[in-house]
């Protein structure tokens, strides 16, 4: 019996933690997007499907990455890359943190894009993941020649954590 | 004018489009039981409203800024909480008494920045939802107060055409 209860609290944080990380990320990339003056067309139409996909992700701990790469993929103008790192769930103190204000001060540093590029949103897994609608297989903007700064934490809960990199063209 | 309050828990207990689903269905209910108003046309709005109050929740503006239904003699607040104190929240959903008698209804929402024009623009065509900010509550204290002593009487008879 206790053993269940264990596992019933376990479980009931990891969704909890995949509900919180995913608000934070979506919070995130919504004020990135209007501080570079971007349209909220995209978000706003594929809102139901990036909630979907990235909570499911989180809580089975398959998604590894999500980025948001602006204008043309092969060759973008800026990426946001949010990686999770996932913890083994304790039974310890639960903290649902988030830094969004932080991130918002940290805006202040971005280069501008051009107005009225498009952006999209691309997930990277570390394991096979659970198919969500909306979501199509494509191959990740390379930010290789990019300069890349660490922009610090998004968001954490008991079972992960995420934080924000930011590539820019050099 | 009667005040009422409202706090909904956001992440981790749901996700943005959750948590908005149940702030614009307390609207909803709180409105229903006045006769006076177009329940199609309350819920047409409050259906064109849910982007916006997904993107404020998901920003976490709705903690600091709650959002106003100004309905007289009803004004709600509703505010959103996140992290820890969503999950020890204890809630109260569903209608709110007051909105009754009420002929007239107004829902403000706080555009803050950077999100400002994202949310402007997606209420432009919106008659009963808007960005601009909710009246000012008049308290007891503030109200203006007519005594007797400012009434000139002569002013009065003079207006009236009396000698």
């Amino acid at each position: 019996m206790s053993s269940s209860v264990g596992t019933a609290v376990y479980t009931d944080t990891r969704v909890r933690t995949a509900v919180h990380l995913t608000s934070a990320i979506i919070g995130t990339f919504e004020h990135i997007l209007a501080h570079l003056g971007l349209s909220p067309g995209y978000l706003s139409r594929h809102w139901d499907s990036i909630e979907t996909g990235l909570q499911t992700w989180i809580a089975e701990g398959s998604l590894e990455d999500v980025r948001l790469e602006c204008g043309d993929p092969t060759d973008p103008h800026a990426v946001f890359s949010i990686p999770l790192s996932y913890e083994v769930s304790g039974s310890g103190d639960i903290v649902f943190v988030t830094s969004q204000a932080r991130v918002t001060r940290a805006l202040a540093k971005l280069q501008s894009v051009p107005s009225g590029i498009s952006y999209r949103l691309v997930a990277s897994y570390s394991r096979t993941p659970t198919p969500v609608v909306g979501w199509s297989e494509t191959t990740a903007a390379d930010t290789s020649a990019m300069s890349s700064y660490a922009l610090g934490g998004v968001a954490s809960g008991p079972d992960a954590s995420a934080s924000l990199k930011y590539f820019a063209r050099s | 004018m009667s005040v009422r309050h409202r706090v909904v828990a956001g992440a981790p207990e749901r996700s943005s489009s959750d948590a908005a689903n149940v702030i614009l269905d307390i609207v909803a209910k709180t409105l229903a039981p006045a006769s006076a108003l177009d329940t199609g046309a309350v819920a047409h709005e409050l259906a064109e409203a849910r982007s916006a109050v997904r993107m404020l929740i998901a920003g976490e503006h709705l903690r600091p800024s709650p959002l106003v239904l100004n309905a007289e003699p009803l004004r709600l607040e509703v505010s959103v909480v996140t992290g820890d104190a969503a999950i020890a929240l204890e809630e109260q959903a569903g209608k709110v008494p007051g909105a009754a008698s009420a002929t007239a209804w107004t829902l403000h929402l706080p555009a803050p920045a950077p999100i400002t024009g994202w949310v402007t623009e997606s209420l432009k065509d919106l008659e009963h939802v808007t960005t601009e900010p909710a009246p000012a509550q008049v308290t007891e204290v503030d109200a203006p107060r007519i005594g007797a002593a400012d009434i000139d009487p002569d002013a009065l008879r003079r207006v009236a055409g009396e000698s």
